[in-house]
């Protein structure tokens, strides 16, 4: 019984990685049509980046050039032989330094690593203070309120609230040098503005899922049983109910690297987002393709390790033989949990 | 009975729930207000702003918020708000560049994708999930990479970012709207494929899509901001809204009136344009 299990768990753990590697392709191949079919020329830019009239290049150095990067061939040609060097991990070399892109992605990577994590667990710490409150409350003017924060938070543009936290944190309070990369006080601003949004995101997953929650039989019935209201909120609803959010974590992490693009260019750090921005600046074609990779294969592996998770927090998921991949879309955890038969319940 | 509806009456208990909605939906009206008067500052900005958007007085410059300059000057002795006000058109009118591009190919790449169905709808939608999986913003960056710098391309970029989006929903709502009796009796009267897609399916799907529209206009002024805060969109002395926060960066420390007042529009229109979708998804359910 439990070897048939087994068998049919390595089945799903291998199909689910073939998929991500498809997923990898189908990024690869859009990013490919994005950044070389649309009319831009890398030659010119190269020349351009390298100190050389760009207005009037030579035509020995542009043809010169053009065969060094494999321009001059077919487009399907560059395609081919650019998609099977990145399947050995070369992704090329940087147009505007000459590094190869893997590296300049893995030292960057640490940074915004930092940053991302500490940004995550404040957004996740700023989620909860707004949803719980929401779903304690009985009034419901104070419910609105602690509703209505998520909306105005991702209205704000990430790179006024950064300025703004500068202006006052730092330049009127004097509390921050923000230009000391290694003070505890300069990870801290950057992250505080990365985390606004995705707390604002987090608050409006969680409070929906928990209020629902709250709505099930089943919390009536551990009311019943004598439970206290911060019991049930606390521990039976709130672990039902951040079932959903585990399954955003992959968009979340990717809206958090999009996201440092614009705060690590604000506040001046290195990382992944800083050279996404001066490698658009410079228009350093491999960089970006580079970086749009990372952000898809973080998501392919963030939404694996979720699925494989899943059934072991839930135990109402299970993993059978034959199932095909879910999508990342949220579940609906509706089901009774104090019914006497688990079900599987994903489609 | 008609004469009774029409009567001072009836206007005046119409005139009451209308006044009941403002007290009960302060917010809403709100939203209105703001869209409607940065929309007549994009129309007709001289009637707000006198001051010249693009060439300063020398003497005024760096000067703090007061009667005569409602956001203060920069370093040029340019009045902010003038050039807030003036720097209305050019946002509004890539943001809706933005969500016509997303519309347009989103919309069509869903709407055949669900109304052919087979082969052609898996292979579609297996790329609108590929594009979901890279974040918005990287996706905007790349196309601004490879088409370059300024407003139209950054609106475009923004575009291409929100297609995925737009074919999802779209071919959501052509698949519900294929499967009601009146398709099936439009084909089993001999209507052409087309003339059923137009006529019957189209119309029938196009709710959700524009309420998705609306909430998209918000989230394409952030992304047009940013880029142009970034320095890919609009070229200086442009007053574009990103860019006039970026501006002010220099002068954080002495004049916090550059970035605070230009970014808090962004703000305020994103969060009027957001309350709006809301208000018109709510409506359809």
């Amino acid at each position: 019984m439990r070897s048939r299990r087994d068998r049919g768990l390595t089945g799903y753990v291998l199909r689910r990685l073939l998929q991500g590697v498809g997923v990898l392709w189908a990024a690869y191949t859009i990013a490919f049509v994005v950044l070389y079919l649309l009319p831009s020329d890398p030659v010119r830019i190269m020349l351009a980046g390298s100190g050389t009239e760009f207005a009037n290049p030579d035509p020995a150095a542009v043809a010169a050039l053009e065969a060094q990067y494999g321009f001059d061939k077919p487009v399907i040609v560059q395609y081919v032989t650019s998609l099977g060097r990145a399947l050995t991990g070369d992704l090329g070399t940087s147009i505007q330094r000459s590094d190869e892109v893997t590296s300049m992605l893995a030292a960057a990577l640490g940074h915004t690593a930092v940053l991302g994590g500490v940004a995550f667990g404040l957004a996740l710490v700023g989620g909860l203070l707004l949803a719980i409150p929401a779903a304690f409350t009985r009034r419901p003017s104070v419910r609105q309120t602690l509703l209505g924060v998520p909306s105005v938070a991702v209205s704000v543009p990430t790179f006024w609230t950064g300025l703004l936290l500068t202006q006052v944190v730092s330049f009127q309070l004097g509390w921050v040098d923000v230009f000391d990369q290694h003070s505890v006080g300069a990870l801290l601003l950057p992250a505080v503005t990365l985390a606004i949004p995705t707390s604002a995101y987090i608050a409006q997953v969680l409070s929906k899922s928990l209020l629902s929650t709250l709505r099930e039989p089943y919390t009536e019935v551990i009311r019943s049983h004598g439970a206290s209201e911060a019991r049930i909120v606390l521990v039976s609803a709130l672990r039902n109910a951040s079932l959903p959010l585990l399954t955003m974590i992959g968009v979340i992490v990717g809206n958090l690297l999009a996201g440092s693009v614009v705060v690590e260019a604000v506040f001046a750090r290195d990382g992944i987002g800083n050279m996404t921005f001066q490698a658009v600046a410079a228009q350093d074609i491999p960089v970006v393709m580079g970086v749009v990779l990372l952000a898809a294969a973080i998501f392919v592996v963030i939404s694996i390790a979720v699925d494989l998770v899943y059934p072991l927090l839930d135990p109402r998921v299970m993993i059978r033989e034959g199932d095909t991949p879910p999508a990342a879309a949220p579940i609906e955890v509706a089901a009774d949990v104090t019914a006497a038969e688990p079900e599987v319940v994903r489609p | 009975m008609t004469a009774v509806l029409t009567g001072p009456g009836y206007a005046g208990s119409r005139l009451r729930t209308g006044a009941l909605d403002v007290v009960r939906r302060p917010g809403l009206v709100l939203a209105l207000v703001v869209l409607v008067v940065v929309i007549s500052w994009a129309f007709v900005p001289g009637l707000f702003a006198h001051q010249d958007p693009i060439t300063g007085v020398p003497a005024d410059r760096l000067q703090g918020p007061s009667a005569a300059h409602l956001f203060g000057t920069d370093h040029l002795g340019r009045d902010t708000f003038s050039r807030v006000v003036h720097g209305a058109s050019l946002t509004l009118r890539a943001t809706l560049l933005a969500v016509l591009v997303g519309l347009a190919a989103g919309g069509l790449l869903g709407l055949v994708a669900g109304f052919v169905g087979g082969r052609l709808d898996a292979v579609v939608m297996r790329v609108v999930d590929v594009m979901l999986a890279i974040p918005g913003l990287l996706l905007s960056l790349a196309v601004v990479t490879a088409l370059g710098f300024g407003t139209l391309q950054v609106a475009i970029a923004v575009g291409v970012s929100s297609v995925a989006a737009f074919a999802r929903v779209m071919r959501a709502e052509t698949l519900r709207v294929r499967a009601q009796t009146f398709v099936e009796a439009a084909h089993s009267v001999g209507s052409r494929r087309f003339y059923v897609l137009a006529a019957h399916v189209l119309p029938n799907a196009s709710g959700p899509v524009l309420a998705l529209s609306a909430l998209e206009f918000g989230s394409a002024i952030l992304s047009i901001s940013s880029l142009s805060f970034l320095g890919f969109g609009a070229q200086p002395p442009a007053p574009e809204w990103g860019a006039l926060v970026s501006d002010g960066r220099d002068y954080l420390g002495t004049a916090w009136w550059l970035t605070t007042f230009p970014g808090l529009t962004v703000a305020l229109v994103v969060l009027a344009a957001n309350r709006l979708a809301r208000h018109l998804e709510g409506t359809r359910e």
